[in-house]
């Protein structure tokens, strides 16, 4: 008795692995799908890679951690990439079409509208540096100034 | 006029007292599958739903901060936070766990155990994924402008 309910509870948890990494991956695809064209890319530039950031008002850890992690990342890629900032509460039909379900909620986008990473929960600096690195080339090898143009922070919604 | 950490509902949370206090939960909970005792789901719901009430007595939490912390075997993770989430996560957790070992005791095992094991998955979810289902209800309470559910929690990328 004790022997298969060990084998049940070794079982249970790799058959919830496999479905959550099943719906993961078909859930990024349908997005790869649909973004390209959605309309709250309409703004973006051709060619640049961009994070598109959902938060809310009340989110404590997006004011303290995500929105600074941002910040530290705009610097350091100047107008390589752009960050579109979506308020989840203000606009939930945005939220619900990019499958939004908690914040900060992350989209690192390649230079081809594709979602390539999508984080929920607070994506540090060094996560989002990383990611971006991988649908892009770093600043450095772009030979781009971060400490010349204004950062390209946008937002359908108007600019921090 | 700067906000205040009272007046944003942010303090510093340790991430790795709410990691241990899942990893407390789910190994429990399994172990008292295997071993089909449901005092032991009784006793973690108990646990659990005191821990809410009052923080400070969390059996889990004071574990990690008593030795697990001290003696070096787990490192603080210190991130600015509103702990209202995960204390109303915990709240649902401790609620589903009781009215798992309710039925249970009732002789309800089917129904019994997958309370269970649904606790488990959702604080295995939380440990490994760094997703809490508490808090993303939480949200979702927000977005609906229920009163009451204004935070959101972190999780970790």
């Amino acid at each position: 008795m004790v022997f298969e309910r060990l084998v049940i509870a070794l079982a249970l948890p790799g058959l919830a692995a496999l479905v959550w990494v099943t719906r993961t991956r078909l859930a990024t695809r349908r997005l790869a799908v649909q973004a390209p064209t959605d309309p709250l890319l309409a703004q973006l530039p051709a060619g640049l890679p961009a994070i598109v950031y959902f938060s809310t008002p009340h989110c404590a850890p997006c004011r303290t951690q995500q929105r600074p992690a941002l910040d530290q990342l705009l610097e350091e890629w100047g107008q390589a990439v752009r960050v579109i900032q979506v308020d989840a509460i203000a606009e939930p039909a945005v939220a619900d079409r990019w499958g939004v379900f908690s914040a900060p909620t992350t989209i690192v986008l390649d230079r081809d509208r594709i979602p390539r990473h999508v984080n929920r929960g607070v994506a540090l600096v060094e996560t989002l540096r990383h990611q971006l690195a991988s649908v892009h080339q770093a600043p450095a090898q772009m030979g781009i100034d971060p400490d010349g143009e204004a950062p390209g922070l946008g937002s359908r919604r108007g600019t921090r | 006029m700067a906000a205040t950490p009272e007046a944003t509902g942010t303090v510093r949370v340790d991430h790795s007292a709410l990691r241990t206090n899942q990893a407390f939960i789910i190994g429990l909970l399994v172990l008292a599958f295997v071993l089909n005792r449901w005092p032991l789901v009784a006793s973690v719901a108990l646990v659990m739903l005191i821990g809410t009430a009052i923080p400070s007595a969390g059996l889990f939490k004071a574990v990690y901060f008593a030795f697990l912390r001290p003696a070096g075997l787990v490192r603080p993770d210190l991130r600015a936070d509103d702990p209202a989430p995960h204390r109303f996560a915990q709240a649902v957790g401790g609620a589903v766990t009781l009215a798992s070992a309710l039925t249970l005791a009732v002789g309800w095992q089917v129904t019994g155990w997958a309370l269970s094991w649904l606790v488990v998955a959702l604080a295995g979810l939380n440990l490994f994924a760094g997703i809490c289902v508490g808090c993303l209800l939480y949200y979702q309470l927000g977005r609906l402008r229920v009163p009451g559910f204004t935070g959101t929690a972190t999780g970790r990328s």
